[in-house]
């Protein structure tokens, strides 16, 4: 469910879910959100708090009233961490500050629903490629690969993408952070794609990473 | 010229003026007088003699000396019929004086038993002369008391008068229009004054709020306009996985999107910097550059690492500032940044704090760049046309918010950073 009031980006976001086989329903307003979370289940929520006709917040306490509540990320324009804060502590799962890229917004949702699904566990799988996000280690066909920090982000962003094209400044701003921001050259995601690259080679993933003409990245099954 | 003075300059004048034609005007009035008096006292003098005349015995001998301050002297009938009744001024050697004294002297002619003869009587002005110098001393010691006595009442009550004007004078000095502190002038008995107060209190209210109102138009006008170019962007980015594209078509969209990242990454910075201006960032607390310093080239690894480069940390004292804990991480990180980007390979990375201030040094180009024009918005270095110039754009926004002071150098042909809290 996308909760947003405007428009464009009604529609992107929810473009972008049906590509992973979501059904994706919306709702620009406060009234129209209301009935919709009052009457059904979702598995996840995107609420952007700014909305006309009330306050986001008011419905995500209606949210948590739920038996069993919904997963809930905020979106909201407003960058601030108060928000974050209040937001977080009225029980969100996940806070998400506009703008975002979509394979960010992918990533959060995607984890959001793993870490409340009942296996609980914190695995990520694709192919033969297994991540232990807790002990932060890999396994390809069952051998640890040895991969260094960034590698470990770079590739489970990209899984958490799979078959999306993933746009490199959005995987730059997610592995490396407030380090990328005002900047505009990511030569020093190469090397880390190169090594990754290497790496699952050797060890003959069933995934690859491909990099899509200076635009982005995308994990494919082979 | 101060206004003290400039008063002063022309009272002087003035005064001078007033006392110059008063005093010619009294010296000459006083000089008639006396001039009058002493006339009158010849003319009651010669009624004396005559009226005495047969009591003398004047016959025998021709007076030639000025005893009792007349003389008679006989004169022949012609000579009597030429002179006149009339007043001169003339000198008189007395034996007994060293130099000639000036004398007023009354000439007449009188007839007796059938002879003719002439009067003249004398009085001395000398005294007369005298008091007169005397009087102009008199107005010359007047002329500089008034003048001293004015210098003093003007330093001293002008001065104190004048105190509102320069208290006012110093809020004005001191007006800065971008801190928001109200400013209150104070209350003078003098309506120019009072006048005066109002009139800043009321232009620097306007500035201030005029001043206000934009940034914050600015800080809003950024935030709208990043909803545009994020949902730009996302649509790009959905736009390149949903179609089939050939390598030329994403190679277009992709000169796009940098456009829009480039937006973006601008707007981003005015949206922080008029953010930082307008108070929108946390209160301060005390930070340790030292602290911040360490972390952040912990988590710089990576680059510094693909870069190959040597780091050297020098700790000579503790750094401590009073700011925003984000503001700080921002401005380092953005100093490290740049030390790192526009490194060379295998290149310097030296830190140095000090308990005044930080210095953070890289090799790069074996040229200086322009030390003032790297911190203006939007500066570009020559070959990198894509870079905005905009972290040292934030690292000086931050820099100036704080009142620190912070200075390029190029020395030991590497790039040094300067930074020092005032």
């Amino acid at each position: 469910m996308v909760i947003e009031d405007e428009p464009d980006l009604r529609e992107i976001v929810k473009r972008s879910f049906e590509k992973e086989a979501f059904l994706v329903e919306t709702a620009a307003f406060f009234e129209e959100a209301l009935d919709k979370i009052v009457s059904f289940q979702y598995d996840c929520i995107l609420l952007d708090i700014m909305l006309p006709g009330g306050s986001g917040l008011d419905l995500l306490r209606k949210i948590r009233q739920k038996q069993p509540p919904d997963n809930v990320i905020i979106i909201s324009a407003k960058d601030s961490l108060e928000d974050k804060i209040t937001g977080l502590n009225l029980g969100a799962d996940d806070y998400l500050p506009k703008p975002f890229h979509i394979a960010e917004l992918t990533a959060r949702v995607k984890s959001v629903l793993r870490r409340r699904s009942p296996s609980g566990t914190e695995k990520l799988s694709v192919g033969n490629v297994q991540l232990d996000l807790i002990e932060r280690s890999v396994q390809i066909d069952s051998v640890p690969a040895a991969l260094n920090r960034k590698e470990f982000d770079v590739l489970a962003f990209l899984m958490l993408n799979h078959e999306r094209l993933v746009y490199k400044t959005a995987l730059a701003e997610h592995v490396w952070g407030d380090f990328v921001e005002h900047s505009d050259d990511f030569d020093f995601i190469y090397s880390q794609i190169k090594n990754l690259r290497r790496k699952l080679n050797a060890l003959k993933a069933s995934v690859e990473v491909q990099a899509v003409y200076g635009v982005g990245y995308r994990l494919q099954s082979l | 010229m101060r206004l003290l003075n400039f008063t002063l300059g022309y009272l002087s004048i003035g005064v001078l003026v007033i006392i110059g034609v008063w005093g010619a005007l009294f010296y000459f009035s006083m000089m008639e007088e006396f001039g009058d008096s002493l006339d009158d006292g010849l003319e009651d003098q010669k009624e004396r003699v005559l009226s005495n005349i047969h009591h003398l015995d004047f016959t025998n001998a021709s007076r030639s000396s000025f005893l009792n301050n007349f003389r008679i002297t006989e004169i022949s009938e012609l000579k009597a019929r030429y002179i006149k009744e009339q007043f001169s001024d003339t000198l008189i050697m007395i034996p007994e004086d060293d130099e000639p004294i000036p004398y007023r002297m009354l000439t007449t002619v009188f007839k007796d038993d059938g002879k003719y003869y002439k009067l003249q009587l004398v009085a001395s002005t000398l005294e007369q002369d005298d008091l007169l110098e005397r009087l102009f001393q008199g107005l010359l010691w007047l002329y500089g008391l008034v003048l001293l006595s004015i210098v003093v009442v003007n330093k001293w009550m002008l001065r104190k008068i004048w105190r509102p004007f320069y208290a006012t004078l110093e809020k004005m000095l001191k007006f800065r229009i971008d801190e928001h502190e109200v400013i209150h002038t104070g209350h003078s008995r003098v309506r120019e004054f009072s006048e005066l107060n109002d009139a800043f209190e009321k232009l620097a209210l306007h500035a201030v709020t005029a001043f206000a109102d934009q940034r914050k138009f600015i800080e809003n006008a950024a935030h709208e306009l990043q909803t545009p170019l994020a949902i730009s962007l996302n649509r790009l980015e959905l736009f390149l996985e949903s179609y089939d594209l050939n390598a030329d078509q994403m190679a277009e969209i992709q000169r796009v999107i940098e456009n829009l990242e480039r937006s973006s990454r601008l707007n981003r910075t005015l949206l922080m910097l008029a953010r930082i201006e307008n108070r929108q960032y946390g209160a301060d607390e005390l930070v340790s550059v030292n602290e911040i310093c360490i972390n952040l080239l912990e988590d710089l690894d990576d680059f510094i690492r693909e870069k190959d480069l040597t780091v050297r940390v020098y700790e000579t004292g503790t750094l401590q500032i009073s700011m925003n804990r984000d503001l700080a991480h921002i401005l380092i990180l953005n100093l490290f940044k740049n030390a790192i980007k526009y490194n060379s390979f295998s290149g310097e990375l030296i830190v140095r704090i000090k308990s005044d201030g930080f210095q953070i040094e890289n090799t790069g180009v074996d040229y200086p760049l322009e030390g003032e024009k790297i911190f203006q918005r939007f500066y570009k270095g020559s070959s990198d046309s894509t870079n905005v110039g905009l972290g040292l754009a934030i690292v000086k926004g931050i820099v100036d918010y704080y009142g620190m002071y912070i200075r390029y150098s190029f020395v030991n042909n590497r790039h040094r950073m300067f930074v020092k809290v005032t």
